[in-house]
């Protein structure tokens, strides 16, 4: 499976392909493991220099087990990760440790996130005295700097988290990823903990952020409304793969992908004649540990063309327009033929389907 | 009488599943302690008996060993005596200023030896997890299924001349399984926590995480495990020394003291009394400020913050 290469034509600065992490459950009466949860699997993607790829899919679809697999903080099970040119997965010991300041993370949970016992200059400056980037005096004026790029007062490095307000944790968390000055930052669902008031002050500082010092973001959500803010390109992820991959315009104007269509967003068409037409999807997402056969979403699509061929092949990623990458062999163009679909059952052609619907005719 | 402290040393295994619910500071813990009468009171008796047995040399009027004349022997109480003589004539108040020297120095020193491997063992066990885990927290069951009194008889037994810092190594060596636990417990509390996350994302080695998160996060209920202890170990070794298996005569601590009248006891009332009192008094005090450390980690048990 191959990936769109940039629009810009860049190499990309992260190369992940055919990823795999899964967890080893024991269910067995003496511990034995006998399922595995297939947290991620076979996730391929690019992240561009300076762009932010966005990650959306329902809760447990494994968005965060896919972000800390990137990172290596969950070691995956397969596939490969390419960073800045360096098989990131072959590093080991010193080497890793010390490729790991271009990759940062900043995290859901602002309590859970920083050290309670360590003041919030201690907490930002750790990265800098493991990196060797400042010490002494040179440090602390980095932890102020960093403070105040992240808008906090400089004053404030004395300080312990639990005298700050969720929103305000994400900032320091966020200027303990900036000391390392990464190239990309894995945002995982960085404002859902937050009070809605306080998630674009904190979104408008990644923005910030990314402008001025070129990041490239991953930036996780558990729906569209927050990444259409953000993401240049988005994935669209459900039960641990990569279901639909397109530039973010794309991807609301047209989305191709059935469960990408059923996906609630804040974003209006842009025709104001046409409307989304509002999709409830039936029922909770399958388990990771027992995926669906053939294609994982068929026992919740709503295509029209929606057949038993679809619980007997497993749909690949293609490309049906420029860019514009889905995973649904109901959708056409597909490279899927019509006769393999009959031979799996099929009862319907591919047929295009898009829930947009011109107003007058909801009467 | 010589075993009922040891048999109290079997309940030194705290439960393995409470995990402090915060963490406190230095100022915190203090604050606990020294804001309450009972903490007070504990805090200025130790402080007491330990300036005592710093100034023994200074304040003791003979020397520890020395012997005072047949005429001196078993005299009780008195002006000049004032906790009077042994058997063979000895002071006992001098042989109570140098034996609280020494019972207190074994004690703080075996307990804090407890403290600091039970929280490496059980923080490394707890954060690495896994197959290190394992092999770490099965032999600290195997140890914790032999009664501690045990262990330290055999120890003991087997090592003739056994020298005061030979007594620390064997009893804090073989009092920190429990303090395992307790660490152990608080760093699986911690270790899937996002700081330590972010920590390795940061790059930064297991070493460094393992000092600097996570073992700080199990401080606070090694400390009140490491307080405990001191007074476990002040029993152990009163109790070692009472059988004559402690530190070799004619050095004094609590229990040879206890142990030199133990024969005429119903006379020399003096040799069990001083030594007793100091034993359970210190106990208490400690018992006391270990009771006010808790208060700081689990605020909600305990009512009158
Ligand atoms: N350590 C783990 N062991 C077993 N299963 C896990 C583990 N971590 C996550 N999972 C499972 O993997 C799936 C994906 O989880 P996660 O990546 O947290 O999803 P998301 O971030 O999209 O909500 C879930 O079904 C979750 O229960
Ligand atoms: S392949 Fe079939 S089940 Fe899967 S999304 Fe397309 S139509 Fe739905
Ligand atoms: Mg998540």
């Amino acid at each position: 499976m191959t990936v769109p290469p940039s629009a810009r034509g860049a190499t990309p600065l992260l190369s992940v392909r055919n990823l795999a992490t899964h967890f080893p459950v024991r269910t067995g009466l003496f511990g034995r493991p006998k399922a595995v949860v297939r947290a991620v699997d076979g996730v391929s993607l690019d992240v561009y220099p300076g762009e932010t790829l966005g990650i959306v899919g329902e809760s447990g679809c494994g968005k965060t087990t896919l972000g800390r697999s990137i990172l290596r903080l969950i070691e995956p099970t397969a596939g490969t990760i390419e960073f800045d040119g360096v098989d990131f997965r072959a590093l080991r010991g010193a080497a890793l440790r010390g490729m790991r300041r271009h990759l940062q993370i900043i995290f859901q949970d602002p309590f859970s996130s920083l050290n309670p016992r360590l003041t919030v200059g201690t907490t930002i400056k750790e990265g800098l005295l493991v990196h060797r980037i400042a010490e002494g005096a040179a440090a602390d004026a980095r932890v102020a700097k960093l403070l105040d790029e992240v808008g906090m007062q400089p004053a404030y490095a004395s300080r312990y988290p639990h005298e700050f307000s969720g929103g305000q944790r994400q900032r320091i968390g966020i200027a303990r990823a900036l000391a390392v000055e990464p190239k990309l930052i894995v945002c995982d669902e960085p404002v859902s903990a937050l009070d809605v008031s306080v998630q674009a002050q904190v979104i408008n500082l990644l923005k910030d952020l990314q402008k001025s010092r070129g990041l490239a973001y991953l930036f996780i959500a558990h729906d569209l409304s927050v990444v259409e803010h953000m993401a240049d390109r988005v994935a669209v992820m459900y039960l641990g793969r990569v279901m639909e991959l397109a530039s973010a315009g794309d991807l609301y104007r047209e989305p191709l992908m059935p469960y990408t269509q059923a996906l609630p967003s804040a974003v209006p068409t842009p025709d104001p004649e046409r409307k989304r037409m509002r999709i409830v999807l039936s029922g909770d997402p399958p388990s990771p540990a027992n995926p669906p056969s053939g294609c994982v979403f068929h026992p919740r699509c709503h295509h029209p063309a929606r057949d038993a061929s679809c619980s007997v092949i497993a749909p690949p990623l293609e490309e049906k327009a420029a860019q514009h990458w889905c995973a649904c062999f109901k959708q056409p163009p597909t490279v899927v033929p019509w006769d393999a679909q009959k031979g799996a059952g099929g009862t319907h052609p591919p047929e295009r389907h898009l829930p947009v619907q011109a107003l007058h005719q909801r009467g | 009488m010589a075993d009922t402290p040891a048999v109290a040393n079997l309940a030194i295994a705290p439960p393995a599943t409470v995990v402090a619910e915060t963490v406190g500071t230095t100022r915190d813990y203090w604050r606990a302690i020294w804001g309450n009468t009972g903490g007070k009171v504990a805090i200025a008796f130790l402080s007491l008996l330990i300036l005592l047995a710093l100034l023994a040399s200074v304040i003791a009027a003979h020397s520890p060993s020395e012997l005072l004349g047949p005429e001196l022997t078993s005299r009780p109480p008195s002006w000049a005596y004032p906790f009077g003589t042994d058997v063979l004539s000895r002071d006992v108040l001098t042989r109570m200023l140098y034996g609280t020297r020494i019972s207190l120095r074994i004690a703080l020193l075996a307990a804090t030896l407890s403290g600091v491997v039970g929280l490496l063992w059980g923080a490394t066990a707890g954060y690495l997890g896994g197959a290190i885990d394992a092999l770490l927290m099965r032999s600290v069951d195997m140890f914790l299924a032999i009664p501690r009194v045990l262990l330290v008889l055999t120890v003991v037994s087997l090592w003739p001349d056994l020298s005061p810092d030979g007594l620390v190594l064997v009893l804090g060596l073989t009092g920190w399984f429990g303090v395992s636990r307790l660490a152990r417990a608080q760093a699986l509390g911690i270790r899937h926590r996002e700081f330590v996350s972010a920590a390795h994302a940061l790059g930064v080695s297991r070493y460094r995480v393992l000092v600097r998160h996570v073992v700080p996060h199990a401080l606070g209920p090694v400390l009140v495990a490491t307080t405990i202890g001191v007074g476990h170990v002040l029993v152990l070794e009163a109790g070692l020394s009472f059988l004559g298996l402690g530190v070799r005569p004619p050095t004094p601590t609590w229990g040879s003291i206890i142990a030199d009248g133990s024969e005429s006891y119903q006379v020399t009332w003096w040799l069990t009394v001083f030594p007793g009192m100091a034993l359970i008094g210190t106990s208490l005090a400690v018992n006391a400020i270990a009771h006010r450390l808790r208060v700081v980690i689990h605020p909600r048990q305990l009512p009158g913050r």
